[in-house]
This record gives C-alpha cells, sequence and structure tokens, in this order.
C-alpha cells in the first residue's frame, strides 16, 4: 500500500525531470535538423 | 563544453545522487507517518524551487524594462517552463501525500487552491507569450505580465498562514518542527534540486537561444 | 481638475458611443443570462443562498472575461489608438478614462442582473446596507481595472479573444476570491472575518491593480 504511493512519488518527481530533458533533447534536434536544411538550401 | 558548466552539471549530479541515498536509506521513518515523510523530500523542495523559478522570471523581467536586452527575456521564458515543471510536480506528488494521509487526492485546501491558482496563472503566461510573434514585442509584453503574474506566487506562499488549513508548517521562524536526519535530508534535497534548477534553466536557455537564431535566420531569408 | 475632465471625456467619448449603438451592452446582458441559466443547471435547480450568492460574482467574473475585451480594441478596430497616444493628455488618465467606461458597462449589466440572480438563485441583499452598495462598486471598479489592463495587454496578440481571458485570470482571480467572501458575508451573516478588513482588502487591491496598470499602460502607450 504504502510502497506503491512512494514508488508514484518517485516516478512524478524524476519522470517529470527526464521527460523535460527529453522534450529538450527533442527540440534541440529538431533545430538543428533545420538548421542544416536551411544551409544546404542557401548553398545550392 | 566550458569549465563552470561542467563542474556545474558534476555538482548536480554528486548531490542528486546523495539525494537519492538520503531520501530512501538514510532517512528514518517517522513516529506518525511511517515511510509516508520520503514523500516529504520530494514535495517541500520542488515547492521551494517553483518560486523560485517563478521569483527569477519576475527578476529577469524586471531587468528586461530596465536595460532591454534580449537575453533576460529569454531567462525568463526559460524560466516559467521550469517553474510550470516543479510546480506540476509538487501538485501531483502533494496530491499522492493527501490521498495518503486525508483520505482524498483534492481536498480544495487553500495551499492547493493557490497552488492551482499560480499553475494556472503561469500556464497562461506561457500561452500569452507563444500567442506574439514578434520577439521584440513578446518580450516587452511577456516581461510586463511576469511582473503581474508574480503575486500568484506570494498568494500560494502565504495562503497556509491567511485560512485555516489542513496543511502542515513545517518551515517556522523558531526552525524545522523534525528530526535532525530529516532536517539534514530536507536541507539536501533543496539544494539537489535547485542545482537541477540551474542546469536545466542553463541547458533550456540555450536551447531557446539557438532557436531564436533560427527565427532570425528564417525571417531574413524570406 | 483638468486631469479629471480629461478621464471623463474619454470615458463620455465611449459611453456615447455605446449608446448609439449598445449592442455590446445586450451581449455582455445576455451573456450574463446565459452563464445564470448554465450554472442554475449545473446545480440542478436546487441552490443554497450561500452558492447562489457566490455564482453571482462568478457569472460578473465571466462576463467580464466577454465584455472588458473590447475597452481598448475596439480603438485599434477603428485605428483611433495612435490619435489617442499623441494627444495631449497623459497615459494615465487615458487608463482611468477607459476603466469608468468598463465600469459603467459592468454596473449597466448588474443593476438588472443583481435582482434577476436573486430571484433565480433565492438569496437575498438588503438595499439599504450601505456595505451591498459598497462591496458592488467597488468589485466592479476592480474588476475594469484589471479588465482594461489585460485589454491593453492584447493588442500585440494574435488571436485577441482567446488570449483576453488568459491575461484576466491570473490578476482577477484574488479579487474574485474576496469578493465571494464578503458577499457570503453579506448574505449569511457576519464570517470569522470582518466585513470591515474584507473591503478593505478589496480596496487595497484596487489600488494596487491601478498603480499597477496605470504604469504599465503608461509604458504601453508611450512604446
Amino acid at each position: 500500500m504504502q510502497q506503491t504511493e512512494l514508488f508514484t512519488v518517485a516516478m512524478i518527481l524524476w519522470g517529470g525531470i527526464l521527460i523535460f530533458l527529453a522534450y529538450l533533447l527533442i527540440r534541440m534536434n529538431r533545430i538543428e535538423n533545420a538548421m542544416k536544411r536551411l544551409k544546404i538550401e542557401d548553398q545550392e | 563544453m566550458n569549465r563552470t558548466r561542467l563542474l556545474l552539471y558534476i555538482a548536480t549530479m554528486i548531490t542528486g545522487v546523495i539525494y537519492i541515498y538520503m531520501t530512501w536509506i538514510f532517512a528514518p521513518p517517522e513516529a506518525t507517518l511511517h515511510e509516508l515523510i520520503r514523500i516529504l523530500f520530494q514535495h517541500v523542495a520542488p515547492a521551494l524551487t517553483a518560486y523560485l523559478a517563478f521569483g527569477v522570471t519576475l527578476i529577469s523581467s524586471i531587468l528586461y524594462l530596465w536595460k532591454s536586452d534580449i537575453r533576460y527575456d529569454l531567462v525568463s521564458g526559460a524560466s516559467i517552463k521550469i517553474g510550470l515543471l516543479f510546480t506540476t510536480i509538487t501538485l501531483l506528488s502533494g496530491m499522492q501525500w493527501a490521498a495518503a494521509t486525508w483520505g482524498s487526492p483534492w481536498n480544495w485546501d487553500p495551499r492547493e487552491t493557490t497552488t492551482l491558482i499560480l499553475w494556472i496563472a503561469y500556464a497562461c503566461l506561457l500561452v500569452y507569450r507563444a500567442s506574439i510573434n514578434d520577439p521584440e514585442i513578446r518580450a516587452q509584453y511577456g516581461s510586463l505580465f511576469g511582473i503581474i503574474a508574480f503575486p500568484a506566487v506570494i498568494l500560494s506562499y502565504l495562503s497556509i498562514h491567511l485560512w485555516n488549513t489542513l496543511h502542515p508548517v513545517v518551515i517556522t521562524p523558531i526552525g524545522l518542527q523534525m528530526a535532525v536526519e530529516h532536517g539534514m535530508t530536507l536541507g539536501i534535497s533543496i539544494i539537489a534540486i535547485i542545482l537541477l534548477y540551474i542546469m536545466i534553466l542553463d541547458i533550456t536557455y540555450r536551447v531557446d537561444k539557438v532557436n531564436e537564431k533560427l527565427m532570425e535566420y528564417r525571417m531574413n531569408r524570406s | 481638475m483638468t486631469y479629471l475632465r480629461a478621464i471623463m471625456a474619454i470615458a463620455k467619448k465611449d459611453i456615447m458611443i455605446q449608446f448609439r449603438r449598445p449592442f455590446e451592452l445586450f451581449a455582455m446582458f445576455l451573456f450574463a443570462l446565459i452563464s445564470l441559466l448554465a450554472f442554475a443547471f449545473g446545480m440542478g435547480g436546487d441552490i443554497s443562498p450561500e452558492i447562489g450568492s457566490a455564482m453571482l460574482w462568478v457569472i460578473i467574473f465571466l462576463t467580464g472575461m466577454f465584455g472588458f475585451a473590447p475597452v481598448f480594441l475596439s480603438e485599434v478596430d477603428t485605428g483611433t489608438l495612435k490619435g489617442i497616444s499623441v494627444a495631449p493628455i497623459p497615459a494615465w488618465a487615458v487608463y482611468l478614462g477607459k476603466v469608468t467606461y468598463g465600469f459603467f458597462l459592468m454596473i449597466t449589466v448588474e443593476v438588472f442582473l443583481i435582482p434577476i440572480s436573486m430571484v433565480l438563485f433565492g438569496f437575498s441583499l438588503s438595499f439599504t446596507n450601505p456595505y451591498v452598495y459598497a462591496t458592488f462598486i467597488l468589485g466592479t471598479l476592480d474588476l475594469a481595472t484589471v479588465g482594461s489592463m489585460a485589454s491593453a495587454l492584447t493588442l500585440p496578440v494574435e488571436s485577441k479573444a482567446t488570449i483576453f481571458p488568459l491575461v484576466y485570470f491570473p490578476t482577477a482571480t484574488s479579487a474574485l476570491i474576496l469578493l465571494v467572501e464578503l458577499t457570503r458575508g453579506l448574505v449569511m451573516g457576519p464570517l470569522l472575518i470582518g466585513l470591515d478588513i474584507l473591503l478593505k482588502l478589496v480596496a487595497g487591491h484596487l489600488f494596487a491593480m491601478m498603480l499597477l496598470s496605470a504604469s504599465i499602460f503608461n509604458y504601453v502607450l508611450t512604446n
């Protein structure tokens, strides 16, 4: 009973932080791809 | 990679590991709450850090209006997102705790209500900022809104003193109302989460800055 | 004195326009009636005086969300904002004129709304009690202050009607909490906190918001 609650809270804290970091990573990736595409288009 | 940045990341990792160790192994069970005391270390620190994040938003908004340097606005925008993340964590872990000790996850307790208002207010600010295209105007108006929204933080912080509430008061002017081991763990948890906040703020700021550059690049091309 | 005349001139201009085509006023009133009906449906017809009096302020809050948005935006539609910003009137006087106009709109709606909701929600406010007048005048002025500021802040936004409530909410909610508490005290009798203190809190909130919004508006108009 208490163990599930403790586990949920740990998941909320660390899961939340990890999800946010993953969001940043995905966003960074997309920005980099867009940058690359724009630069290639400009060179052509 | 910058040297200070590397040091910050290493310090964050180390305190993070110490924090996890102290929360789950070092801290003894409490007399009345038993094992549930471990929720406290994952609830108070995110709450205080969320207030800190919104405070950073306020200060950098004021600095932007004063100096009109776009970098302050980027910090302000990044801090809103992280503040919202920590407010969400606080609300959800608080709901778990309330379910365990008060019987139901949501009781419309003044602390819960004002924290929900805080969450909505800053979510409104985030959407408001996203709805303005011009970065200069977004910075100006977003900074004004960033100042207006701050009373919600004060309301949430003071709510336990203003109304009768079920929410326990842990940090009093006399000192911490708990055992020494728990106080130590709480202190470490606050340091660890604040370091984590600074680290995430740094990363978000840099991502936003690159994003801003990309937008500028696109603007110039078209 | 000259400032007061400037404030009144700004307010009078808008009120005259409103009287020529009073559809905005009617729209606000109808919106208030619609939300009143929606709340009555939601509570299944069995409404205690305590809930009913609180609902009245919620309806006024929502009507403000709907009605205060065009206070400044109409100037953008007609292209007169530039004219106002170069007129020899200080920005805060323009702002107070707009607040007066918003206050006028809302209080006109309330004159009809309060008796109707008293009958439909089954609570009573005594009209000989000066606190009742103080509550509604101060409360409406407070919401008008916040609403006009939100309207000024929505000027640069893309989809104005969608974003306005988001700007209105964070500042108006604290007033709403106080006003609901105050009206509960008026309807149900004395509370834990005295009515005087609550009224002073509302007045303090109003004063702080007015100061803040006037300075914000000064910034908006000069930039």
